[in-house]
């Protein structure tokens, strides 16, 4: 019995942090926040890749890898790239690291959603933002 | 769960079993973790203890709670790098043995295994990890705060086949026996 109470106990506190992230405040009202109304139609998605002194190819698809649905290919020059891309898609992204015996393939994917907050009772949109990570572990 | 199923006809159908019955108990566990400085599982475990001849069975369901990049080589010359969600899905099964006394506490050894299924799937790819049946072998020190709960500390070899994540995990759980 004593540790059914216990077990309830650990539960308990476990389900009062979870339902704490649910309270979500619906009467937050700004007036001089900037509320942009009309709905955003593409977004940035940022790559960052492990930048060397080499140019890290990389491959962007539109969807899952697999499907191959080639959107381009890219050389990065730099850690990150942004490219601004339709929303309400999942993207994945590889990027090719040629080392002297070995090629590491490495990918990473997420959809592009569109972004918008409550203010005063009005939707507000803003520039969605993903970033697909590929940076060589 | 599956072993006291398959247990449970010998365990009671004999007459006069009313004591062995009372030796088995019902064991929960959903603070156990296995880790190393590269990762970390959280396990959630339900089963049945044996409280006279101390040993243990659950089905456990063990997963890591956030997506870590992982490296597998494909071939001689391809390393494939992922962000992973897995999962393992498990029947422990261990025993504990002897008795002493440590920092005030009953302490015992306990030797045991996991054995199941590791699954799990890719962002970016519809392509899941491939199934992979494994067994950790696990081992330790179990200590007895109560009839009713038990701290497992030991070393856990978790081969899950990754290039840049070592085997040699330390499994940490709390146990609830339940009467």
């Amino acid at each position: 019995m004593k540790s059914i109470k216990s077990i309830g106990f650990i539960l308990f506190i476990g389900f009062s942090f979870a339902l704490s992230h649910c309270t979500k405040q619906n009467d937050d009202c700004d007036p001089d926040r900037f509320c942009d109304t009309l709905p955003q139609d593409s977004g940035d998605l940022t790559v960052k890749v492990t930048y060397n002194g080499n140019g890290i190819p990389i491959i962007l698809y539109k969807g899952y890898a697999d499907d191959n649905n080639i959107l381009f290919h890219d050389t990065l020059w730099s850690e990150e790239n942004t490219y601004y891309l339709p929303l309400g898609n999942r993207y994945a992204v590889e990027a090719y690291y040629y080392e002297a015996n070995s090629t590491i393939i490495a990918l990473d994917g997420n959809k592009l959603k569109e972004s918008s907050f409550w203010n005063c009772d009005e939707e507000c949109y803003e520039l969605a933002e993903i970033t697909l990570d590929v940076k060589k572990l | 769960m599956l072993l006291f199923l398959l247990f449970s006809n010998t365990l009671f159908s004999q007459e006069g079993n009313d004591i062995q019955r009372a030796n088995i108990r019902g064991s929960l566990s959903i603070l156990t973790f296995d880790f190393n400085f590269d990762d970390l599982f959280w396990s959630f475990s339900a089963g049945i203890e044996d409280v006279q001849n101390e040993w243990g069975a659950k089905l456990n369901f063990e997963f890591r709670p956030f997506k870590k990049k992982i490296q597998i080589r494909e071939d001689n010359n391809i390393i494939r790098q992922y962000k992973e969600v897995v999962y393992f899905i498990s029947v422990d099964a261990d025993k504990r043995f002897l008795h002493f006394n440590l920092w005030g506490t009953d302490t015992q050894f306990f030797a045991g295994t996991r054995t199941g299924f590791l699954l799990g799937n890719y962002k970016g790819t519809n392509t899941n990890r491939k199934p992979k049946f494994i067994t950790t072998p696990m081992a330790g020190f179990c200590f007895n705060f109560s009839d009713e709960v038990n701290l497992k500390v030991g070393y856990i070899h978790f081969s899950d086949g990754l290039v840049n994540v070592p085997d040699s995990r330390v499994t940490l759980g709390l146990n609830f026996i339940l009467q």
